[in-house]
């Protein structure tokens, strides 16, 4: 059981627009990425999710996700368990993005009068296989719209930010939309064979409030207990 | 106090006060215990691929998931045999200890008896199973936690599929909703062991001839060749509870399955009384 | 009419080819102590059966207090105990507790009754204990116990003591004098204990093969059957002529006559036949018939009567 920890939340606040003068390149696009996030230390929010999917089936569900340099992440359902849409509640995205992905392309396109950077990656491991695209603005260095295409299924996802704290671009609601997503076959046994497989659409919707960004958060909240302890934090510290 | 009332009470009276009474209570605390400890080391092998696109967050173990997963694992085998243990005993063992003479020759009808043992048996399967579930709730929220209440459908005789999470209050109500409904099943089990023991003077035969029947039944519903007879067939109804786990709630589908299991109670109910009604006792 | 108790009509009771009992007739009247003797598969406990409403007449009918047992059963057994066969009791319960349950389904559990018949039966001391520690005989005690709670007017028991010691035997004996004496109940009892039922009873009906082969008063039976032994020279001659008077009679092991006792003759009139006739009569002594030597006679006679046929 793990979180697929997908991607980052790119909290490119103040990027100062340099990133738009550097040449096309990867390491450019993710350094661009890398300073629009770097004055964030951590910062805790709440979320919550919404789905309509044929594969999960779930009331709206929040969650407090608290987030440390280097690389912590921690989601806390407040029901205990929940579903999200993959690569929505990220730690650090660069890190990321070097772990899982391979980077295979950078193009600079324009998305409206905004300069952006279109980078294409290729998953590394299993949990990330397919085909990849993130858009990141130039100016602010924060992920705009990402898809995921595995060759079966697609998946896109768009973000919205606002300024936290008068000065940190944080995003305040993703939306991603599923297409051609599957239910796992089973046997009916009433018609005595396996029922058809059951595809179509779906969506998420993920909102984000009360930021609460560089207060500081002890190690001792991403210690995740032992599976099945008995004892789940309902009441975050913070 | 009407008669057939007073009769209950003396039945629930002799079942509360005989050992077997208490051996499917500590079965089913047993087997909770186990299955808490197995979902302790970590979630079990249901079956099916995650979910693309999504991820997931905190553990779906709980005192929920394990009164789910309860039933799920015990409502076609160890739920009836342990029912069958006392609902295959009520009559039969009377008919063997020589008591039944000695309670025929007072002045109640046999319908009277017939019946109170039989609502006696009903009490004692509800009873049963729900503190089979109570049992696997209790200890799952002890060790395990409390939470929403999340489900994995395969997609059985309600056709649904997927992951089903519903928040903790409604998850308890549905769980409610299942357990009543699979005592309305393991009584279905239940009566066919109570109808060979109206006949028999040894309870072993009225509890294999039940537990035969139902595993009969789960076999021939595997075989294409007895598609024609399979809604026919009680064991084919037994897991709608799971309908109750899903949105919206095929109520039509569990309300047929309801009457179904109902049907085989009444009939095996019916059956019994006519035997009982007409037989020589001679034990 | 309303002193029959206990009516059984042509009674007939088929277990597929076997016939159990084949049109028995008897009646049991108010205050009688009512003895049903037979051997072993004569038709008596299911007789018994019947009368509890256990097993279903093939023919005929059984009614107590005018209703009939099948049909009306509540009505036909609401004044009526019974202990068919080894008495059945709940092992896991008490005593007081078997009782109580019994009450309860006889019309009301009344401490008194309770308490009363566990005195009556001798078993307050263990009432409290389980029945799976009675012995034998205090679990035949216990099933009389049961079957005299709520004060019935019929009590029917079938081998009330068997399993029971001599001291225990004789304390159901008197119970069952108590009963119908004191209290008024009439008994009807199988037994294969023909001094008990003799003791005890006021009138038998013998069995066999699911046929009634005799029963009345047992002062009637033993009257009837009673012998005068006469101690009289000439033996011989004097046994000749009182064979032609149309006596039954014989020599007995000790040489003097044996002579059965008609209804129309007394011993006065054999000693004065006798004397008439020039014998000399030294003594005449009556020799008490035992239900025992009726029942073996019938059971020869009926014998003689099949042998032929």
């Amino acid at each position: 059981m793990k979180a697929a920890r997908i991607g980052i939340l790119l909290l490119c606040l103040t990027c100062t627009g340099w990133c738009a003068q550097k040449p096309d390149s990867a390491e450019a696009a993710l350094r661009c990425i890398e300073r629009g996030y770097a004055s964030v230390k951590d910062y805790k929010v709440e979320i919550q999710v919404s789905v309509e999917s044929p594969q999960v089936h779930m009331p709206n569900a929040k969650a407090v996700v608290y987030f440390k340099r280097p690389d912590k992440l921690r989601v806390i359902p407040k029901e205990g368990f929940m579903m999200m849409p993959s690569y929505a509640v990220m730690g650090d995205p660069v890190g990321f993005i070097r772990k899982n992905f391979s980077i295979i392309g950078v193009k600079s396109a324009k998305l409206g009068a905004e300069p952006v950077y279109i980078l294409s990656m290729v998953g590394k491991t299993m949990q990330s296989a397919g085909k990849f695209e993130i858009v990141v603005e130039k100016r602010r260095g924060l992920i705009v719209s990402g898809s995921a295409n595995d060759g079966a299924s697609k998946l896109t996802a768009k973000w919205e930010y606002k300024q936290s704290d008068g000065k940190f671009w944080m995003p305040i609601k993703i939306t991603v939309k599923m297409e051609g997503l599957v239910a796992p076959q089973a046997f009916d046994p009433k018609e005595m064979k396996m029922n058809p497989p059951k595809t179509g659409t779906g969506t998420a919707i993920v909102t984000f409030t009360n930021y609460r960004i560089n207060r500081g958060i002890p190690d001792s909240i991403f210690v995740e207990k032992k599976q099945g302890d008995g004892r789940r934090d309902l009441k975050p510290v913070g | 106090m009407n008669i057939v009332a007073k009769q209950i009470k003396l039945e629930i009276f002799k079942l509360s006060r005989r050992g077997r009474s208490y051996l499917g209570l500590t079965a089913m605390l047993g087997l909770a215990g186990l299955i808490v400890l197995g979902l302790a080391q970590g979630p079990p092998q249901i079956g099916g691929a995650s979910p693309q696109g999504f991820a997931t967050a905190g553990s779906f173990l709980n005192g929920g998931f394990a009164a789910w997963f309860m039933l799920r694992v015990t409502l076609l085998f160890f739920l009836p045999l342990f029912t069958c243990v006392v609902t295959g005993d009520m009559i039969s063992s009377e008919s063997a200890d020589g008591t039944l003479r000695t309670l025929l020759s007072k002045p109640v009808s046999r319908e009277s008896v017939y019946c109170a043992k039989y609502i006696a048996s009903i009490i004692y399967t509800a009873a049963l199973t729900l503190f089979m579930g109570t049992a696997a709730y209790i200890i799952g929220s002890i060790f395990l936690g409390r939470g929403s209440l999340t489900t994995f459908q395969a997609g059985t005789i309600i056709g649904a599929q997927g992951i089903y999470i519903f928040p903790e209050t409604e998850g308890i109500m549905r769980l409610i909703g299942a357990y009543m409904f699979a005592a309305l099943a393991v009584l279905s089990v239940g009566s066919i062991a109570f109808f060979i023991s109206s006949m028999v003077s040894n309870s072993l035969g009225a509890i294999g001839g039940a537990m035969l029947t139902l595993i009969a039944f789960q076999i021939m519903g595997m075989f294409e060749f007895f598609k024609p007879i399979n809604s026919f067939l009680f064991t084919a109804h037994m897991e709608s509870w799971s309908g109750l786990f899903v949105s919206p709630i095929p109520w039509g589908q569990i309300f047929k399955s309801a009457c179904t299991l109902c049907a085989y109670s009444a009939g095996f109910f019916t059956l019994g009384l006519i035997v009982f009604r007409r037989r020589d006792i001679l034990s | 009419m309303d002193d029959i108790v206990l009516e059984v009509r042509e009674f007939k009771k088929r277990f597929g080819a076997i016939k159990a009992v084949d049109g028995l007739d008897l009646e049991v009247r108010r205050g009688d102590i009512f003895g049903f003797l037979g051997p072993n598969g004569a038709g008596k406990s299911t007789t018994i059966r019947a009368m509890a409403g256990l097993v279903r007449p093939s023919n005929g009918e059984i009614r107590i207090f005018g209703h009939d047992v099948w049909r009306d059963r509540k009505k036909a057994l609401s004044r009526v105990g019974m202990l068919v066969e080894s008495p059945g009791l709940y092992r896991y319960l008490t005593g007081r507790q078997n009782l109580e349950m019994f009450a309860e389904l006889s019309g009301g559990k009344h401490a008194d009754d309770i308490k009363r018949a566990l005195e009556i039966t001798g078993l307050t001391d263990r009432a409290d204990d389980k029945v799976k520690n009675y012995s034998h005989g205090m679990k035949q005690r216990l099933g009389l116990a049961q079957a005299i709670l709520c004060q019935p007017e019929l009590v029917i028991l079938d081998e009330p003591t068997d399993g029971l010691d001599p001291q225990g035997m004789k304390e159901v004996r008197e119970l069952i004098k108590n009963l119908a004496g004191e209290c008024g109940i009439t008994v009807f009892l199988s037994s294969h204990l023909l001094h008990e039922v003799e003791q005890v009873c006021t009138k038998v009906a013998v069995i066999h093969k699911g046929q009634k082969l005799a029963d009345g008063k047992v002062s009637d039976i033993l009257t009837k059957r009673s012998r005068i032994k006469i101690t009289i020279d000439r033996t011989k001659d004097a046994l000749t002529a009182i064979k032609e008077k149309g006596l039954s009679a014989d020599i007995s092991d000790d040489g003097c006559i044996s002579v059965q006792i008609e209804p129309n003759s007394d011993a006065a009139e054999i000693n004065s036949f006798l004397v008439e006739k020039g014998f000399r009569v030294s003594a005449v002594i009556p020799e008490k018939t035992s239900l025992e030597e009726f029942y073996f006679s019938i059971m020869g006679e009926y014998s003689g009567k099949a042998d032929k046929a």
